[in-house]
């Protein structure tokens, strides 16, 4: 177990490695970060300076070298914009996004898993139906359209809700619903089929023929069995929260850390955007080494071959 | 044999509608998985029940055992009747075995936990006494103290039934549904099987209800054997009557698929053709007439009944028709 969980974090290490590197040199691509800090008519030398002062007038390499030394003495640098270290900005704005991230994603949780089973259980009813289609639309329909769709329904036609901002637990209705839609939509559809599989296996019988109460029936012994593959894509479900925040905050001017990154990336705020990629990175990976530990706890038939 | 009877079943039947259709049902018509089945199984005997895939065995002892509701008639479980209140006063004396160890066993259970769920259930024992009274019986069946701990996957197809033996033995059973319970297995381990049955009978005098579609295994573990045809007795006598004096068509094409080995052997072994009726549409009249080498005019017309042919051996046959009564 202790072999297996020293090569999961290695591999998690490497992977993060990879991206930082990638947005690294992407980042560099993108252009000069002085066209947008400097007024149109700022001179040649004025440039120049500014890019020495920003310690963009490195070689790359060298740029590279104080970007991965950065992680570990835990300076990662000034945004050029706000001239504030990017670790306070981004631990202001992370409030925001946690809170919305866990909202969406227990509402997700928790009503996909409960739609998903009880369409399992009334299989081909009518709200079976209902849910597979409810679930097929909320899975494909991207969470920005949605967003946008309910602050025209919500905000300009009814005017019940206010259209963007973090303020008071109306604000919140809004990004929930666009950010939870998709994850619960996937999740009831992955509950569904799983309980139907194991609906099927004889030890639900057996466990019937030695008296088991029916209600005991579903939840000890079907969807135990059953929420082992639903839990992988719970936990992935919440890596990606963090990510496909990015998109719903800037629809909501949301004052998390994704509107933060959207700006930096059209400012050409390499520290920000670099930062912020990593915070994410960070956070899908670990849920993933989370999601694969939790695994082999959660189903026997795993643990042995960890 | 003729002792007390544990289990009298009446005119059961079961029929299932089959629906289509999006967000709407539409009968689209019945599925008669058993068809007004009668019979009685003694207490301390083995009563095998013998027919092709498909043909209500496992309908039948869903039934006996409440897992699945009848559409018509009865069963009385010891003179009384079985029915949705007297069922959980029956679990504790009536188990089954089922067919599949790899699927009968939650994954998630180790065998401690398997083997106690009816104690937990049914009685207050403590978690001592519980072991208790699950130890001897686990050491009986070859396991040894520390295979409690393991978990379905860690053990073998073998003993893995023998798992599903013990779960059902727990409590003490009078009666016990043997669901084919040695078809998944190897046939190595099959023969290992039977025996475990019916030496678990001798000692602690138990009646099986032994489902299997397999003449041999049947031939090895019963005393009465019962032969089903889309949701119908058609035969029913002791085992060696059974063998010896045939009286269905259906049954000796059975009889004679059991294979010998013995090259030197020649039989007139006519396999059965054709496939059993889809339920859905069965035949008129009689349900085997169209794979039968003797049928007649009047099997087309008329469902034969099931009807004491010679003493204590049934057939639901038109070919008797002239010796009913002969008895």
């Amino acid at each position: 177990m202790l072999k297996y969980l020293v090569k999961r974090l290695l591999k998690a290490a490497v992977t993060i490695f990879f991206i930082l590197t990638l947005v690294f040199f992407f980042t560099r691509l993108s252009g000069d970060p002085t066209d947008w800090i400097l007024p149109d008519d700022a001179t040649e030398e004025q440039r120049i300076e500014m890019r020495h002062s920003l310690g963009l007038d490195k070689p790359l390499i060298e740029q590279y070298g104080d970007v991965l030394l950065s992680l570990f003495t835990g300076d990662a640098g000034r945004s050029y914009n706000y001239l504030r270290p990017v670790s306070e900005l981004y631990a202001e704005r992370m409030g925001a996004t946690v809170r919305l991230g866990l909202i969406s994603f227990a509402l997700a949780a928790a009503v996909g898993v409960t739609l998903g089973t009880v369409a399992a259980v009334k299989r081909n009813s009518f709200f079976d139906r209902f849910t597979i289609m409810l679930s097929v639309a909320g899975s494909t329909l991207p969470n920005f359209v949605l967003g946008i769709l309910l602050v025209f329904l919500f905000c300009f036609v009814l005017r019940l809700l206010p259209s963007g901002g973090e303020d008071g637990a109306l604000s919140y209705i809004m990004p929930v619903i666009a950010m939870a839609v998709a994850p619960m939509a996937n999740i009831a559809r992955l509950t569904r089929t799983s309980l139907l599989d194991v609906l099927r296996q004889d030890y639900l019988d057996s466990a019937r023929a030695k008296g088991v109460p029916e209600h005991t029936v579903l939840i000890k012994h079907a969807l135990r069995n059953a929420l082992i593959p639903v839990i992988t894509v719970i936990g992935l479900q919440l890596g990606t929260l963090v990510g496909g925040s990015v998109v719903v905050e800037t629809v909501f001017s949301w004052p998390g850390i994704g509107s933060l990154l959207i700006n930096g990336a059209k400012m050409r705020d390499y520290p920000i955007v670099i930062y912020g990629v990593m915070l994410i990175s960070v956070a899908v990976t670990v849920m993933n080494t989370i999601v694969d530990l939790s695994y082999s706890l959660l189903d026997p038939r795993i643990r042995d071959n960890a | 044999m003729n002792g007390e009877a544990l289990i009298d079943v009446r005119g059961l039947k079961k029929h299932f509608a089959v629906n289509r259709g999006f967000l709407s049902h539409h009968a689209e018509g019945t599925v008669k998985a058993v068809d007004g089945v009668s019979f009685t199984i003694y207490r301390g005997e083995t009563l095998g029940l013998i027919g092709e895939s498909g043909c209500g065995k496992s309908t039948l002892s869903r039934m006996l055992i409440g897992l699945s509701e009848s559409t018509e008639g009865e069963i009385f479980f010891r003179g009384r009747k079985v029915d949705k209140r007297t069922i959980n006063e029956i679990r504790t004396s009536m188990q089954m075995v089922f067919q599949d160890p790899y699927s009968s066993l939650d994954p998630r259970m180790c065998m401690r936990r398997i083997v106690e769920e009816p104690l937990r259930i049914h009685t207050h024992l403590s978690r001592a006494e519980k072991l208790e009274r699950i130890l001897p019986l686990v050491k009986q069946l070859g396991f040894s103290e520390d295979d409690l701990k393991k978990y379905p996957h860690e053990f073998s197809g073998g003993q893995r039934q023998r798992i599903g033996i013990a779960r059902a033995f727990v409590l003490g059973p009078e009666f016990i549904i043997c669901d084919e319970p040695v078809s998944a297995l190897d046939v190595s381990i099959q023969a290992q099987i039977l025996n475990l049955f019916r030496e678990l009978q001798r000692e602690k005098g138990v009646t099986y209800l032994f489902i299997s579609h397999d003449m041999s295994v049947i031939k090895h573990v019963s005393d009465r054997i019962a032969v089903m045809y889309l949701g119908r007795i058609v035969e029913l006598a002791g085992k060696n009557e059974l063998f010896s004096d045939t009286l269905h068509p259906y049954t000796k094409a059975l009889i004679s698929s059991i294979p010998i080995p013995d090259p030197r052997i020649h039989t007139d072994m006519k396999p059965l053709e054709g496939e059993l009726p889809s339920p859905l549409n069965p035949p008129s009249g009689c349900p085997f007439r169209l794979r039968c080498g003797k049928a007649m005019d009047i099997c087309s017309s008329s469902v034969p009944q099931l009807r004491e042919i010679r003493k204590g051996h049934y057939a639901a046959c038109h070919l008797f028709d002239g010796d009913a009564g002969l008895c």
